[in-house]
């Protein structure tokens, strides 16, 4: 099936921010990068980015099957069926899907493009395969 | 019939409304008293003090189980309860081995009260419908159904006449009855117990969960002391409890952000390390099978032996290569990346009522494995799976049933008992067709089956009276201890471990002390005070999961990276940490390792005391029989000879040339004899009792446990 | 040389964890050892020669029941 996701190129990234900003502001309404579901972390002289290639490791360990694949192949979490025990976070391979104490649910990437959008470099940008 | 036909022929006995409390802090405060015999439903406000001093879970059991009897009830008196709590932090999910209940009656093995521990949803679903406890007291006239409706706030007692007994159809059409549609069926657990749990002293409780990739009511047990044979006796068929959606934090916390932390963190240790230790996730418990073969501690023929030339064909990856399916989320409660609650899908029944049927099996764990297999002589793994499921859904103790049938055999191999006593079941070692035949006489209430059921308690009695055997042999073979059969090890070489199964307060568990790898392979405990350390720490630290609502495999089949460079590692103190975090995060009380285990031993010494308040608490109901502590019989002593041999030259300075083997034993035995004792009496003193296991003034004082009607009971034996 | 608690019968200067290993037939992928008090890296074990008043510690830490 065809899988839509974010892919990353760390070489073109200048660690700005713009995307954490960007995809905190769409979704929680604040500008805070413990709050997005792509992530910028500053290596030693380079710039690590965390994103969510849609594998589905998530779903295999949810117990409520909260997390499933949309008609793109976006995995994406129901938070009604979520009881909010962060086993996808511990089994995340990417350690992309995140938890935040303000919220009962984890959250994760749907590949919508908005940080694609704000990048000024081209680092992130959205495929479909 | 069909589950709505069989729902409209329920009669509606009683009916209680009520406004369901928000847990504050892990707690509702409120006890659910339920009556079956006149039909009572009623609130109990839990006090301060009772919470301050037992806790929850099994402490919350033994409290009101001590209130309602008194030292002449029996389990089958009207006044016996069957009394279940979970404790303050079960029902999170974050963290793996969340959701365990304790469930305490009068026992109808030991006379005296049983602990038992049991995963599955009902604790938890207790907890949301507003209740930290339930009470099941009284006898019912006809089958009735408890339902606990935590979205309605509505609790009944109905009569069930038309439902099956047995746990794996009745756990179905409960669920399948109660729930409005396929996705609410997850918000239903059901209590069951089985067929065979009205035929044997060794019924046990099914509490179930609800798998939706399955689609089938999965089944924990609550296995150990017969509590299936008192909920039939009170002619309960099963309870129900349907809960509100679950969300992370309706414990209302004290602080949730640790526990998701703690939750978190424990969830990427065992992502990353679980496959490289106990690999729980792909076998569950049973990966302690390869682990007993190898140290010659997997119990053959009435623990006999430590190994056998077949145990190989019920080892690990047999298991999981075979029948144990993988890829599945199989915690027996949410957020429990353990996982260990493994099944065997669409097995094929050979025999009994359901032959033909392809189902679920929960199981195998080790002790499943190791009674119903190994014990028996038996080593097929699909005769193992069978026994498992039927003892399951009949609702039998795989361990009582594994350990009795091992005794039986072995009498049946002496010629102690003959197919004529037997109704003509060839009941030698191996024989898997016979070992069948009994579990479906228990169900059916037929034959040796139900001998069998009684216990070896009975047994050693029944032999001896009726068919003339000697009642001492029968003593040293009798594996059972308070009335209770012993669980799956071989502690043979283990002096830790037979204080570890002999000073247990509900008979012979494993639960508060497995100490046999520490001690008898490692010998880190040489002397009797390490020994007598050990069976204060562990026993106290072990149960403390129990009042709290908590599995304590998460606490030590995964260990952290650096745990080796620890100074206790086989304390795992990472992982206590954790379980102090998650203790501030629920109650907002910060407490140390010390407190920890104060907090168990007000709880274990009153429970110890109840034991003495109904009969069996006292030095004399703590010893062993021998076959748990050494060699009996010729063959056991030759078969591991040159261990006993060394024994008798270094330990008790006594050269076994040319003495016979009837000789060595015997010497054998007296030393071994003359160190239990010696154990006893430091293990004893470290515990702060006196020299005939009486919890003293002094000791209930220290603990504030010296409550009127502890002291009451104890001032008879000081 | 104390093992476990106990003397070792067969000690000789300079033999390794290694050797001990081989000789009790220990599984490697269960064991922690430490030489009085202190853990040893698995890539020590044929490295570390032992002396006859050492305090040697091979430990299964196994989880179980």
């Amino acid at each position: 099936m065809r899988v839509k996701r974010l892919v990353k190129d760390e070489s073109k990234c200048i660690g700005c921010g713009k995307c954490e900003e960007a995809c905190s502001q769409a979704y929680f309404k604040e500008n805070n990068p413990e709050k997005s579901r792509v992530r910028v972390t500053a290596m030693e002289n380079w710039n690590k980015l965390t994103i969510c290639t849609q594998c589905g490791a998530c779903m295999e360990v949810c117990p409520t099957q909260a997390l499933k694949r949309d008609k793109n192949g976006v995995v994406k979490l129901n938070k009604n069926d979520c009881v909010g025990c962060f086993m996808c976070v511990g089994f995340c391979p990417e350690d992309a899907m995140m938890q935040h104490d303000d919220e009962r649910e984890p959250f994760k990437c749907v590949a919508c493009g908005i940080c694609t959008e704000a990048c000024p470099t081209g680092a992130l940008s959205i495929i479909e395969f | 019939m069909e589950n709505k036909e069989m729902r409209n022929k329920h009669k509606i006995l009683m009916e209680y409304k009520y406004e369901p409390k928000s847990l504050k802090h892990g707690y509702t405060d409120k006890m659910l008293y339920v009556n079956v015999g006149d039909n009572r439903i009623e609130e109990k406000d839990i006090p301060e003090e009772v919470k301050e001093k037992f806790i929850g879970g099994k402490g919350y059991g033994m409290r009101y189980l001590w209130d309602a009897v008194n030292p002449d009830t029996k389990w089958d008196s009207e006044e016996n309860e069957i009394v279940m709590s979970a404790g303050p932090i079960a029902g999170i999910t974050q963290y793996p081995g969340t959701g365990k209940t304790l469930v305490c009656s009068i026992s109808p093995m030991t006379d005296i009260p049983i602990d038992s521990n049991v995963g599955g949803y009902v604790g938890p679903y207790l907890k949301f419908s507003g209740w930290d406890g339930l009470e099941i007291q009284g006898k019912a006239k006809e089958d009735v159904i408890i339902v606990i409706d935590g979205i309605e706030g509505k609790i009944t007692i109905e009569t069930a006449p038309e439902e099956s007994v047995d746990g794996h159809l009745l756990g179905e059409q409960l669920t399948e009855m109660y729930a409005k549609d396929e996705h609410e069926k997850r918000q239903i657990s059901v209590i069951t117990a089985g067929t065979a749990a009205e035929h044997t002293r060794m019924g046990i409780l099914n509490f179930s969960f609800y798998d939706i990739r399955r689609k089938v009511a999965r089944l924990k047990q609550a296995g150990r002391g017969g509590l299936g044979t008192v909920l039939r006796n009170k002619k309960v068929k099963g309870v129900v409890v349907k809960s509100k959606p679950v969300k992370g934090d309706l414990n209302n916390p004290f602080d949730q952000s640790i526990i998701n932390k703690t939750g978190i963190k424990l969830h990427k240790e065992i992502a990353n390390h679980d496959h490289e230790q106990n690999n729980m996730h792909k076998i569950g418990t049973a990966a302690l099978i390869d682990t007993m073969i190898e140290f010659d501690l997997l119990p053959v023929h009435n623990f006999q032996y430590g190994t056998h030339k077949d145990a190989v064909k019920m080892g690990n990856k047999v298991f999981i290569n075979k029948y144990l399916t993988q890829g599945m989320v199989d915690g027996c409660w949410y957020g429990c990346s353990l996982a260990c609650a493994k099944a065997v899908d669409d097995f094929e029944l050979k025999t009994g009522p359901y032959k033909g049927h392809k189902v679920v099996i929960d199981g195998p764990e080790y002790e499943n494995a190791a009674g119903l297999g190994a014990n028996c002589g038996i080593f097929n793994p699909e005769t193992i799976l069978e026994l498992n499921f039927y003892c399951d859904t009949y609702g039998i103790d795989t361990i009582s049933y594994g350990t009795s049938t091992a005794f039986a055999m072995e009498c049946f191999e002496r010629g102690i008992i003959n197919k004529e006593i037997t109704g003509g079941l060839e009941l030698k070692f191996g024989n898997e067709e016979a070992s069948l035949e009994l579990i479906h006489q228990m169900s059916k209430g037929e034959g040796f089956g139900k001998v069998v059921g009684q216990g070896i308690h009975r047994m050693k009695k029944i032999f001896a009276e009726e068919h003339g055997a000697d009642p001492d042999f029968l003593f040293d073979i009798g594996t059972e201890q308070k009335g209770l059969e012993y669980a799956e090890y071989v502690c043979k070489e283990s002096l830790a471990q037979q204080g570890g199964f002999g000073f247990t307060n509900k008979g012979p568990q494993h639960d508060e002390a497995w100490l046999i790898v520490m001690d008898m392979v490692n010998n880190q405990i040489p002397t009797f005070e390490d020994k007598a350390e050990a069976l204060h720490y562990y026993p106290m630290f072990r149960t403390w999961f129990g009042l709290l609502g908590l599995c304590k495999l998460p606490w030590n089949d995964i260990v952290p990276e650096g745990n080796a460079k620890t100074d206790e590692p086989a304390k795992i103190p990472e992982h206590v940490q954790n379980y102090l975090d998650l203790y501030y995060g629920i109650t907002g009380k910060t407490i140390t390792p010390e407190d920890m285990v104060r907090q168990s031993e007000k709880v274990y010494n009153f429970q110890r005391v109840f034991n003495i308040r109904m009969g069996k608490g006292l030095r004399a109901n703590d010893k062993s029989p021998y076959r748990m502590m050494g060699p009996v019989t010729k063959e056991e002593y030759e078969s591991r000879q040159e261990r006993y041999d060394s024994q008798l030259k270094e330990k008790v300075g006594v050269d076994p040339e040319g003495k016979s083997t009837e000789e060595k034993i015997k010497i054998l035995r007296e030393y071994r004899y003359d160190q239990y004792e010696q154990l006893t009496d430091a293990v004893y003193k470290r515990r702060g009792w006196s020299n005939n296991g009486v919890p003293t003034k002094e000791k209930l004082q220290d603990l504030g446990m010296d409550l009127p009607e502890v002291l009451e009971v104890i001032e008879k034996h000081l | 040389m104390i093992l476990n608690n106990e003397k070792f019968k067969n000690f000789e200067e300079g033999i390794t964890i290694e050797d001990l290993i081989q000789y009790k037939n220990f599984n490697r992928n269960l064991i922690i050892v430490k030489i009085n008090g202190k853990l040893i890296n698995k890539n020590d074990y044929n490295k570390r020669k032992l002396k006859q008043d050492d305090k040697v510690e091979i430990h299964y830490l196994l989880a179980g029941g």
